[in-house]
């Protein structure tokens, strides 16, 4: 007999609303792209991060809304994904 | 352009609306008509693979909606075997439950028990029972191939199973052999 199992769990990254309507944080615990760029035993690009960061600054460009990124880990993938409006943050 | 996601409140609303205005066994009806005419991929995949044809397509569907799951295949090479699912968190109905600006519709997790056993059931395919807990979006099931299907389908799924078998450890899946 063949057997096969897959365990996917997607609490490794929450999404978080504080009081402030002008914030959102994204926190990844483990990113599911690098887990399986180190499964393959594949080297991460150097900066494979800002796949992420300069996305979603770009995305903001020409908005009221600035994108930071932070606490980036490369060995699991595990970062900060913050927005926050422009006018708030000053 | 909105995600799929987006969709999920639609599909609950719509329920609730049919029933409204007709009743239950009207949604059921719609139900049994997206059944028959709108899961062609499901349909493909059993009708050339077998049981495994169901963990081709449940693999690729659940991770795209990024569901919280564990799946598990046990395949014979004559095509015999089962499969079992257990769904820690249902990300459609999960996201029904954190909407507060509408009330889900009360029989909403109804419809998966009505879209895919008569499906399967074509291609001798029996679906177990299912454990619901709707208040926190957590089903389980199992589908069962208890005859062989014809050799050329138990092959089909066989060989797509053995290459299943050699990506495993590249997909984070676990395989072996018994």
């Amino acid at each position: 007999m063949l057997n096969l199992r897959m365990d996917r769990r997607t609490s490794d990254v929450t999404i978080e609303r504080t009081e402030n309507p002008d914030e959102l944080s994204i926190t990844a615990r483990v990113c599911p792209a690098v887990e399986h760029i180190r499964k393959l035993s594949t080297p991460l690009a150097p900066n494979y991060e800002w796949i992420t960061s300069v996305v979603h600054e770009t995305i903001c460009e020409d908005t009221p809304w600035r994108a930071e990124f932070s606490n980036w880990d490369p060995q699991t993938g595990a970062c900060i994904q913050h927005f926050v409006r422009k006018e708030a943050a000053k | 352009m909105i995600s799929c996601t987006e969709f999920i409140p639609s599909y609950s609303l719509l329920f609730s609306w049919i029933e409204e205005k007709v009743d239950y066994d009207e949604v059921v009806r719609y139900w049994e008509y997206i059944s028959r005419n709108y899961l062609e991929k499901l349909e493909a995949a059993v009708k050339e693979k077998g049981l495994f044809g169901c963990w081709e397509y449940w693999k690729h569907s659940l991770n795209e909606e990024a569901a919280d799951f564990v799946m598990e295949m046990h395949l014979n090479e004559d095509g015999t075997g089962y499969m079992t699912s257990d769904m820690r968190y249902c990300p459609s109905m999960g996201f029904l439950l954190e909407c507060e600006h509408f009330t889900p519709y009360h029989a909403y997790c109804d419809h998966c028990s009505v879209l895919y056993p008569p499906i399967l059931k074509k291609y001798g395919i029996r679906s177990g029972s299912r454990k619901l807990d709707v208040q926190r979006a957590a089903c389980g099931g199992s589908r069962h191939m208890d005859e062989p299907p014809a050799p050329e389908i138990a092959a089909a799924g066989w060989q797509a199973a053995l290459k299943e078998l050699e990506n495993a450890e590249a997909e984070g899946i676990t395989a072996w052999m018994d």
